[in-house]
């Protein structure tokens, strides 16, 4: 008889969606501003506003001579595209994958693995890593600042590890604020969409004397539900509250300290699916599932010359969520320090020191609802993570090219000792044409699920001999780190007066990548509800699998009003192991990427102060998940009224009144369709 | 005496870790500062342009060249010409002339007068005056002499103030986009 497996939730992702990179350090990537060369011309209004008189700090690095695929989106973008959070503007970034799952949710990833809990991204806001450690992850729910403080997003694909001084599989993503020095005055800013949704944020910055400014923000938001497939509604609604500040001292150009810190609260709508021991075996359930958390961060940053610089920095963040699944407080310390000497004309020198501390706690849930019983051994991690860097940048023949070699090391409570090195080589032909490639081996370290977990996440159905069965997947403390052996080639290039090109490509091959695998017997049980049987799911380094690809972004400056940036992405997934069936595929991400992805966005400057912005995406259909391609377009008007006063209004979806972007196959989560949305905007500085 | 003594040593060895690490003197020199700082105010200068309204008959035809004028002993060297030639507003290529004296003033949409030339502001002033000509300095009284952008270095970046009234007695319009980047607006 063929017995079926009904998982409902998360827990139930067979290739455990998991994943954390437990990494210190941290990315202080320059400004991808001009460098000393003269092509200030370039450079908008903003950029030339935001270059430093001296730069003792490292010489501001051109995006052209950057061994790795980098894309920079800056906050004029943000703006001009009508972008009121961190996932959806990474939309605007070539090869990135970002789909929303249901109002409040998104999977962000780069070079596959695309999934809620996508776990190959390291993602920081200003130097503070944001994950969780429980289940890994980004949740993008509580990733959020003022969006008009934001000065830049850095997204570097592929293997971060070495060259940003912090570990990373598939990608870094680095959300950077302006200096409170460059929000000075008060802003407000109201926004109302059709839904009805609403935002309002408020910042004020000062100076405290003359060498320490400051800024105060706080925003709330109130999002209305989306309506699922079947039009039912989703109950995905999401509001939040937030407030922080921001303050930077300029003891000389030479010495600047930095201290900032956030609060939120919100509650985070979603309905889930889950498994019921009697029939129909599936349950549906909707909550509002309380977030809150904060951080504290302080940095310190001093230049001895212009050829020795050190950093430091040290966090606190606290990240409390109750999902209907996942249940976490999250305590993390993180101290990091960052030297970089140049000791000879051609000889750069960096390294780093860095060690974290993470209390998570999981007793607040002991069980979940329906036949879950919930429980991680132990409730309680606590876990220390030592690192350290070491990176040289050599010049060759006269500075035309450059070589980059380094690694990482770091030991861990899981997986103990670990190295991650990588060489980087970069050949500039002239001021116009460079060459890049690299190779790199990195890891991901298991996350507690992975370790910890004895949870049960599924039902076998019709039952074994008539018992009830439980599925439980029981984690591993033997397991070992996934690695990733990573191939990259690039080019950049400026083409004629206005145009820019960059093109990267990419071979990833993955060892050891974590899954569930079942173990043993079927064995009895009694607890009670009474005797039982188990079919245990062992987590166990199971699987290898490639992927390849290709990116291309394109930068044309049309006209002194009109610039366009088109981007498009080729990539292809492939697990190499034979004879695991579609399910197991479909978990590790298999066909759950879009293979092609193209966008074209429009930057119009009209007369009269507007502003007229265009954007196209086009994303090809996830087999995966039985998901249709879709296209997008986005439209903003913008007008500058006077120097306090700034209007906006625009459309999200143009053309569709709703599409669903991803699926829930594997995490419990209903997925909702993403609606059209029109909305205007006021901002008011003074 | 315990505490004493190691109170001692802390300091001692605060004191070593600031000695190990080299260049602790090293600072940078006023040189390189104005360097950088001209050549940003430079990519502002030929920047402008796309942000201030001449009227029509500044032009002599729809493709004439916008020309920038330097009053005094030119600070920017070739740095301006380089940022110029790869720059067009609005259709229009960006020309840099040296004025040697005022009367070449008037032939010029923007002007920037150097400190040095300052002694002479109130005949700048008179000889430009009714004339769309947008007069950019970084001197200390620039805009209440009769300026109408003057650059300052605030928090090691370059900002910039405008007064307003000057540039609209000229028939200037500057884009409030112009406007909102600016650190202080006089009326």
């Amino acid at each position: 008889m063929e017995r079926r497996i009904f998982c409902g939730c998360l827990l139930s992702a067979f290739p455990l969606v998991i994943a954390v990179m437990l990494v210190s350090g941290f990315v202080q990537t320059t400004p991808a501003a001009a460098g000393q060369d003269g092509d200030l011309s370039v450079l908008s209004l903003d950029e030339l506003l935001d270059l430093e008189v001296v730069s003792v700090a490292k010489v501001p690095e051109k995006l052209t001579k950057t061994p790795a695929a980098i894309s920079v989106i800056t906050g004029e973008d943000l703006r001009r595209n009508g972008v009121r959070s961190l996932p959806e503007a990474l939309r605007m970034v070539p090869g990135l994958h970002v789909y929303q799952i249901d109002g409040n949710k998104w999977a962000v990833s780069a070079r596959g693995f695309s999934s809620r809990f996508a776990n190959k991204m390291l993602v920081m806001i200003d130097g503070r890593t944001v994950y969780s450690t429980l289940f890994s992850g980004v949740f993008w729910d509580v990733q959020d600042t003022m969006i008009e403080d934001i000065d830049r997003i850095e997204v570097i694909r592929g293997p971060g590890g070495t060259l940003w001084g912090a570990n990373a599989v598939n990608g870094v993503i680095n959300i950077i604020t302006r200096d409170s020095a460059d929000t000075q005055g008060s802003l407000v800013s109201l926004r109302a969409e059709d839904g009805p949704d609403g935002e309002v944020s408020v910042r004020h910055g000062g100076w405290l004397n003359d060498r320490l400014s400051y800024r105060v923000y706080g925003k709330y938001f109130d999002r209305d539900s989306f309506e699922r497939s079947d039009g039912a509604d989703a109950e995905d609604q999401w509001h939040q509250g937030r407030g922080g500040f921001r303050m930077d001292m300029n003891i000389s150009a030479a010495n600047k300290m930095t201290l900032q810190g956030d609060l939120y609260k919100g509650k985070s709508g979603e309905t889930v699916r889950y498994v019921t021991p009697s029939y129909p075996y599936l349950n549906y359930g909707s909550e509002e599932a309380p977030v809150s958390g904060g951080n504290i961060l302080g940095r310190w940053n001093r230049a001895f010359s212009d050829k020795s610089e050190i950093t430091f920095q040290a966090y606190y963040d606290r990240i409390e969520r109750n999902e209907f699944f996942i249940d976490e407080t999250l305590d993390t310390i993180d101290l990091d320090m960052q030297h970089r000497l140049d000791l000879a004309e051609s000889l750069e020198f960096l390294y780093g020191l860095g060690y974290r501390y993470t209390k998570s706690d999981t007793t607040g849930k002991e069980t979940i609802p329906g036949i879950y019983s919930y429980a991680m051994d132990p409730r309680v991690a606590r876990d220390n993570l030592f690192s350290g860097f070491v990176q040289a940048r050599i010049g060759i023949v006269g500075g035309r090219g450059e070589i980059t070699v380094g690694s990482k090391f770091e030991h861990n409570d899981y997986t103990g000792f670990e190295y991650q090195p990588s060489i980087r080589a970069l050949w500039n032909f002239n001021e116009r044409h460079a060459l890049w490639a690299s190779i790199s081996r990195s890891i991901r370290t298991p996350s507690r699920i992975e370790d910890d977990s004895n949870i049960n996440i599924g039902l076998v159905q019709p039952p074994v001999n008539g018992m009830m069965t439980f599925v439980r997947l029981m984690g591993n403390d033997e397991v070992d780190s996934e690695k990733v052996y990573s191939y990259e080639s690039g080019y950049r290039g400026r083409l004629g007066e206005n145009i820019f090109v960059d093109l990267s490509l990419f071979y990833n091959r993955y060892l050891d990548l974590l899954s569930g695998v079942p173990a043993g017997q079927i064995t009895p049980e009694f607890s009670a509800s009474g005797p039982h049987l188990v079919y245990p799911v062992l987590v166990a380094n199971s699987r290898d699998a490639e992927t390849y690809g290709l990116e291309m972004s394109c930068e044309v400056s049309v006209a002194d009003w009109w610039r366009l940036t088109g981007g498009y992405s080729w990539l292809q997934m492939h697990l190499l192991d034979v004879g695991i069936s579609q399910e197991a595929r479909q978990g590790f991400g298999e066909d759950q990427n879009a293979e092609n992805l193209f966008s074209l966005v429009s930057y119009m400057d009209l007369p009269h102060d507007l502003e007229l912005n265009s954007a196209f995406y086009y994303v090809s259909s996830l087999d995966g998940l039985d998901i249709d391609s879709h296209v997008r377009v986005d439209l903003n008007l913008s007008w500058h009224v006077n120097r306090t006063v700034t209007l906006a209004a625009g459309c999200h979806n143009l053309f569709d009144d709703s599409h669903q972007e991803f699926s829930n196959a594997m995490d419990g989560i209903l997925a909702s369709e993403v609606p059209r949305k029109i909305y205007a905007n006021l901002t008011i500085s003074f | 005496m315990v505490p004493v003594r190691s109170t001692y040593r802390i300091t001692l060895l605060v004191l070593l870790f600031w000695c190990a690490l080299p260049g602790v003197a090293g600072s940078v020199s006023d040189e390189v500062l104005s360097a950088r700082a001209l050549e940003i105010e430079a990519a502002f200068l030929v920047k402008f342009s796309s942000y201030i309204h001449w009227p029509k008959q500044a032009f002599s035809s729809p493709d004439a060249p916008l020309v920038i004028g330097i009053l005094g002993r030119d600070p920017f060297g070739s740095v301006l010409d380089t940022i110029a030639r790869s720059y067009v507003m609005q259709g229009r290529n960006v020309e840099i002339r040296r004025c040697t004296d005022l009367r070449t003033l008037c032939s010029s949409h923007i002007v920037f007068v150097t400190v040095g030339a300052m002694e002479s502001m109130e005949a700048i002033v008179a000889s430009a005056a009714d004339r769309p000509i947008l007069l950019v300095g970084n001197a200390p009284d620039f805009l209440e002499r009769g300026g109408m952008i003057n650059f300052v270095v605030v928090n090691n970046r370059i900002r910039f103030d405008i007064n307003v009234t000057n540039s609209h007695r000229a028939g200037l319009e500057i884009s409030s986009k112009l406007l909102k980047v600016a650190r202080t607006i006089l009326q």
